[in-house]
């Protein structure tokens, strides 16, 4: 065994484990904002924006991801702002777009799930539209959307692996220029493993403790 | 105070109210009765514009809230409603379900509804439960505080739509309390219910629906 890849090297991984969380967060952050709004549209059915929200979801759900990472590296940033992106920015864009997807048909199935009565309660009251979104909708529809939402991180979290193939030093990629000049991946894939499962049953444990205060 | 003049409503192409003309007046109680199915929650609902009237006219004092112009919202604000569910929000606190449309409809400060949700608590003795969440009650708790949540507004008429139907025997009692209290302070009611003793008992007027019509407003 050469544990000691992994030792000599630790400061570098965990550059590369900067850069990955770094990326998870903003990604996270952004799909989570663009993936509600999207939801939203589509709940309360406004006529031309609804059915292109609808047409957004379908159309990113059908692409895979790394194609995704590719495709607005070399061409969707570029032809938009006319210079070159980093790879960060061109991958955090690129996860966006991707989970907003799928966070968008979760916040739609949330907001669909909340019973009848309790928005009857909220209009009786003389609650406005925007007001019962706000304040019971929404509220109620994340509770229940928890653990859709949390799946859904966590699978954001392993996708930010894919930047890698566009060249983005995260934790994968350090991972292998590592192992590509000392030919031992065992030893390295196994560590950066255990730390992407570290994040991830971590991200999944906390998201428990809060679905039990809601 | 609420006049129906040939009110019809649909659901899609089922008609569930056939012409309907009822006046109720100010500080009256009326209890509407019927069987299952034949439009008394669709009554209760246009009431308060929950469901849209096909035709006919619907007033709360002098306002028309079948004309377009109408704030509905406004007027919502003037009809509590209660439901056979309680229907309270199950992420907010009893003092939030209670402060939320004082502070937001009405523009209420904070601490004078927050005082006027602890004097209306402790009217109908729930006062220690300001700050348990709607699962921690027991049914006929539930009920009294959303009649409570409704009373925060300050309405001119109070809805109930089969209040006790949900509850047993014992909690039965404690609601209909809160509501033959609310009576004797001359609130204007409509209350549907299944209780013919408490109908007879509190009532002015009985009212029977039979397949979306009216059919005898027996004078109690
Ligand atoms: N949202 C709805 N969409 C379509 N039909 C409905 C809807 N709500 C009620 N109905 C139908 O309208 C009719 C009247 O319903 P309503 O709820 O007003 O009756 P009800 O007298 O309150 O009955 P119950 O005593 O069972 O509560 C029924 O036939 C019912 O099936
Ligand atoms: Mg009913």
């Amino acid at each position: 065994m050469h544990w000691e890849d992994v030792l000599n090297n630790l400061g570098f991984l965990m550059k590369g484990l900067g850069v990955t969380l770094q990326l998870a967060v903003l990604s996270i952050a952004g799909s989570l904002v663009l993936g509600t709004v999207l939801g939203v549209i589509r709940y309360v059915k406004i006529p031309p924006f609804s059915p292109l929200a609808a047409m957004y979801i379908e159309f990113v759900r059908s692409i895979p991801l790394i194609l995704f990472i590719v495709f607005i590296h070399f061409g969707f940033l570029p032809f938009i702002l006319g210079t070159s992106a980093s790879f960060f920015v061109s991958a955090c864009v690129a996860l966006i777009i991707f989970t907003s997807a799928y966070v968008a048909e979760i916040v739609r199935g949330g907001l669909n799930s909340i019973e009848k009565g309790h928005i009857d309660a909220a209009v009786s009251l003389g609650l406005t539209g925007f007001q019962r979104l706000a304040y019971i909708i929404l509220p109620l529809a994340f509770a229940r959307m928890m653990p859709a939402l949390v799946s859904q991180f966590i699978a954001l979290i392993k996708d930010t692996s894919l930047a890698s193939t566009i060249g983005l030093i995260e934790l994968t990629r350090s991972g292998e220029i590592i192992y590509e000049r000392t030919y031992h991946e065992f030893e390295v894939l196994a560590f950066i493993a255990l730390i992407y499962f570290m994040i991830c049953f971590s991200l999944s444990k906390l998201s428990k403790k809060i679905e039990i205060k809601i | 105070m609420i006049r129906l003049e040939n009110v019809t409503a649909y659901y899609k192409n089922l008609c569930v109210l056939q012409d309907i003309t009822v006046n109720i007046a100010k500080g009256s109680i009326v209890a509407l009765i019927g069987p299952s199915g034949c439009g008394k929650s669709t009554f209760l609902k246009c009431i308060n514009g929950l469901v849209p009237v096909r035709s006919g006219r619907i007033f709360i004092e002098d306002t028309e809230i079948t004309s377009k112009n109408t704030d509905l919202n406004r007027i919502r604000s003037e009809v509590g409603i209660v439901f056979q569910q309680f229907n309270l929000f199950p992420h907010l606190t009893v003092k939030k379900n209670i402060t939320l449309a004082p502070v937001k409809v009405k523009g209420m400060k904070l601490e004078e509804a927050e005082d006027l949700a602890v004097s209306l608590l402790k009217k109908v003795d729930l006062l220690d439960k300001i700050d348990k969440y709607p699962e921690q009650l027991s049914g006929g708790q539930a009920q009294r505080v959303a009649i409570v949540r409704s009373l925060a507004m300050q309405p001119k008429v109070m809805l109930f739509d089969e209040p006790t139907s949900a509850l047993d025997p014992q909690m039965t009692q404690e609601v209909l309390d809160t509501i033959k209290s609310l009576a004797k302070e001359g609130m204007t009611m409509v209350v549907v219910t299944h209780e013919m003793s408490f109908a007879y008992e509190v009532a002015d007027r009985i009212i029977y629906m039979d397949k979306g019509r009216i059919k005898e407003g027996i004078e109690n």
